[in-house]
């Protein structure tokens, strides 16, 4: 992608305009507070964007998008910029809008189980807010210590709970947003369970739309109640196949567990040679899973889960209902990404989802395959919803390794495709899965995906270079670009 | 040959199936594996008819709505097949059409077949709660805001004139099912309210006149009120979930139906029937005529 990226050429009475069109905004041009806005979570793929505008209200973005319109210049929403797709970058330059100080819980709705927030609220933070009303808000991505509910929400963001309580397009009632010509729409609202009359759900279309179709400044979540009892299991096992056995009659509980997460042995002894060692034999393929709800009925659950995990060969089963101790093991689990570090200077992590059934195959192919490029693989996973986070570890600097990198992925992806799966389930497509797109849909599809973008995003002036990789802002300051596109 | 074609996967609990099956075909093409469908309610409808009058249902309380559960769809657009989303439980490539169709209860872009997620099936228990209006409520609204809310498949709220009645509906194992129902009885007798075990089936018919109202919880015996007097009839109220199906003998007319859709759009909410939906909310007006420019539909 980077070699075909053309960037705007930015001119400083744009940036006048905007410091006149919100006043109280922060605007930044100096480069060096420039490059934190680079990249996202993902670290490569680094595009540095030409100015930076940090909102402190939903009144500054509407004249920032006319600026935007007169000028003829491309944006890109950020939250926290966690994404793991390269969302939130600025592909071909342009303006960033920072939103995280949109922070505020604006209601909270303890009898009708919703709550109203703004875009920049952290995700950790509205549980915090919401624990006095006994309720929760259930999607748990592993960077809600830091993610936005704006960034989760537009990227229908994902988690280890998400097994038994789905994901955050289950909870989102509807969102206020801010259109390309700076008109606000509600789509949806605290009454909108049932969705929409006589046209498509709106709020739908919003959820996942990682920054293309407007500005969500407000979002109306569903909330459930906050479980009375947590037990979390971990089991222990010598193979992949027992493992992913135990993982299928999980699954095919009629109260299944609320998560089932997968921590393959190389993973496991990394988190054993570290601080976070929880006392896992070095060698075992690990299932964390828990059950959660009212304490009576949860305490009665105990036994079974015990069994069905212990039924296929495990060599250890544990079940913890401590708080502490509970919450030391699931830090295991999330620190596993961080402790990559140590084994490689870069690393890549995948999101795919395939059916269930196909887990030990899939995961058996990815190995092998891994094997054959000298690309070690590590594998963590939500195995529940069939949701694969294989981690690749590598070396930018050495010649070959980020082709093999390329290669490796290509390769996951295809027997995804080929087994009836998809290539994200989480993280979003951004710039990072653009390329593999054609792979899943047709030529039609990937035109009917785009009816949408013309229909709200003109010209492609909103997060230009995202999921669909041919979609490139061509405004009167690119007239290069438009050249390529017509030399094209 | 669409990316997705009919095909049933009882491992993996999801089948594709044309939208015009029956639901009673469904259910007993999967029941050998233990399976079911528990969003749909009417043997005799089939499936896009369901999904078109409300995707919220009585076990929209523990598995969310008719939107929640379809993974995937094909679509008729141009004249020809046209596959949206896929088979997997979680898919975040592209914009999410099967949902944004899933919940628009739109006749013009419908599925023509459907991946529907599939559940275990386990032994359901139901229990019929009754007594005085305002203690049933205080019943509803404590036990859905409760960790016990989390362990219940169906909360429905009966309201007729003077009869109301709760229907509280569970799953599991023989020893689950005992603390639930202890716990049920237990939460009536609290509230001075008799419990009694019976076999709990959706009271209506698709074929009957359904008026639905998508409305907040706490809306839901204000709008029982206002059907009771404008229709007669009786209803049943989705406790976790605000939604009323509304059962009378004559239709609401047009113009009922638009004012009241007028009141329960302020907060997102609407009122329909089979054969009357309002039209395209102010609101979304533009961006749906845009939408449908680009998709080249009559609009
Ligand atoms: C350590 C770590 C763990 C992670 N774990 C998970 C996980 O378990 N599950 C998961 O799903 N993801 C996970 N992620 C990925 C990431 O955290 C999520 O995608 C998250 O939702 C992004 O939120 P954000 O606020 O950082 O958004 P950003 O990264 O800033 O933006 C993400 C996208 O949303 C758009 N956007 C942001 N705000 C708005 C808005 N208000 N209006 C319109 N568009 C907007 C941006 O343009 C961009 O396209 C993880 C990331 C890290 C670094």
């Amino acid at each position: 992608m980077s070699d075909q990226t053309e960037v705007i050429d930015w001119q400083t009475e744009w940036t006048e305009l905007l410091r006149k069109a919100c006043p109280d905004a922060h605007v930044l041009t100096d480069p060096i507070e420039l490059t934190a806005y680079e990249n996202d979570g993902l670290g490569f793929h680094r595009y540095q964007p030409d100015c930076v505008v940090i909102v402190n209200s939903a009144d500054d973005i509407a004249p920032i998008l006319k600026v935007a319109q007169v000028c003829e210049f491309p944006y890109t929403i950020r939250g926290a910029g966690t994404s793991l797709s390269g969302g939130p970058v600025a592909v071909e330059g342009g303006l960033i809008i920072h939103l995280s100080r949109l922070n505020k819980v604006l209601e909270i709705n303890k009898e009708d189980m919703y709550c109203v927030v703004e875009p920049g609220l952290v995700l950790n933070r509205l549980n915090a807010y919401l624990k006095p009303y006994g309720l929760f808000y259930p999607p748990d991505p592993s960077s809600g210590f830091a993610s936005t509910l704006g960034g989760n929400v537009a990227e229908n963001a994902g988690g280890i709970r998400c097994f038994r309580y789905g994901v955050t397009a289950n909870y989102v009632l509807g969102v206020e947003v801010i259109q390309q010509d700076g008109t606000l729409v509600r789509f949806g609202g605290a009454a909108a369970q049932g969705g929409t009359a006589n046209s498509f759900n709106w709020t739908s279309l919003m959820v996942g739309s990682e920054g293309t179709l407007g500005v969500i400044t407000k979002i109306w979540l569903k909330l459930k109640p906050i479980p009375e009892k947590v037990w979390t299991f971990l089991a222990e096992y010598k193979d992949l196949e027992s493992s992913t056995k135990a993982i299928t009659e999980l699954v095919h509980m009629p109260t299944p567990p609320v998560a089932i997460e997968f921590i393959d042995n190389a993973v496991v002894q990394l988190v054993e040679n570290s601080k976070m060692a929880v006392g896992i034999s070095k060698d075992a393929w690990v299932i964390l899973t828990e059950i959660d709800g009212p304490q009576p009925l949860v305490d009665a659950r105990v036994d079974e889960l015990k069994q069905i995990l212990g039924r296929h060969g495990a060599t250890k089963v544990s079940a913890e209902d401590d708080a502490e101790k509970r919450l030391k093991l699931w830090k295991a689990r999330k620190v596993a990404g961080g402790l990559m570090g140590q084994l490689s200077p870069d690393l890549m992590i995948q999101d795919a989802v395939i059916p269930r059934s196909y887990l030990q195959e899939v995961l058996q192919f990815i190995y092998d395959q891994g094997e054959e490029l000298d690309i070690p693989v590590l594998n963590v996973f939500h195995a529940g919803d069939g949701n694969l986070h294989p981690n690749f570890l590598f070396d930018n600097r050495i010649p070959g390794d980020i082709d093999n990198i390329k290669t490796l992925s290509k390769r996951l992806i295809e027997k995804v495709i080929e087994v009836g799966g998809t290539l994200s389930g989480e993280h979003g497509i951004g710039n990072d899965k653009s390329c593999y797109l054609d792979k899943i849909f047709s030529e039609e599809e990937i035109n009917f995906q785009m009816t949408i973008l013309k229909a709200l995003n003109l010209n492609d002036q909103m997060n230009p270079g995202k999921i669909i990789p041919q979609r490139s802002y061509v405004g009167c300051c690119a007239p290069h670009k438009m050249q390529r596109k017509g030399n094209q | 040959m669409s990316r997705i074609e009919p095909f049933y996967d009882s491992e993996d609990m999801s089948i594709c199936i044309s939208a015009n099956t029956k639901f009673g075909e469904l259910k007993e093409q999967i029941a050998k594996d233990h399976l079911y469908f528990p969003l749909a309610w009417d043997e005799n409808a089939t499936l896009l008819q369901m999904l078109q009058l409300s995707p919220i249902t009585s076990y929209s309380m523990i598995f969310g709505s008719w939107a929640d559960n379809i993974l995937g769809m094909n679509i008729k657009y141009k004249g020809k097949k046209l596959p949206l989303g896929g088979r997997v439980v979680k898919n975040v490539t592209g914009f999410d059409f099967v949902r944004a169709i899933a919940y628009g209860g739109w006749t013009v872009l419908e599925p023509i077949e459907m991946v529907l997620r599939l559940r275990p099936k386990d032994t359901i228990e139901s229990l019929k709660i009754s007594g005085e209006i305002d203690s049933l409520k205080t019943f509803c609204n404590d036990l859905k805001s409760s960790p016990w809310g989390l362990s219940i498949d169906v909360l429905d709220f009966y309201f007729e004139n003077k009869k109301y009645a709760v229907h509280v509906t569970y799953h599991g194992r023989d020893h689950e099912r005992e603390i639930l129902n202890k716990e049920m009885h237990r939460r009536a007798e609290l509230c001075k309210l008799d419990a009694t075990n019976i076999d709990y089936q959706f009271p209506f018919k698709y074929t009957d006149n359904l008026t639905i109202i998508h409305t907040t919880i706490s809306k839901t015996m204000y709008w029982c009120n206002k059907l009771q007097d404008a229709l007669n009839g009786s209803g049943i109220i989705h406790f976790g979930n605000g939604t009323i199906f509304w059962k009378s003998e004559s239709e609401p007319s047009e113009c009922q139906l638009l004012n009241w859709t007028e009141e329960l759009s302020q907060e997102g909410g609407f009122a329909k029937t089979k054969d009357f939906q309002p039209p395209v909310n102010e609101e979304l007006q533009k961006s749906h005529n845009n939408f449908i420019a680009q998709l080249e539909l009559e609009p």
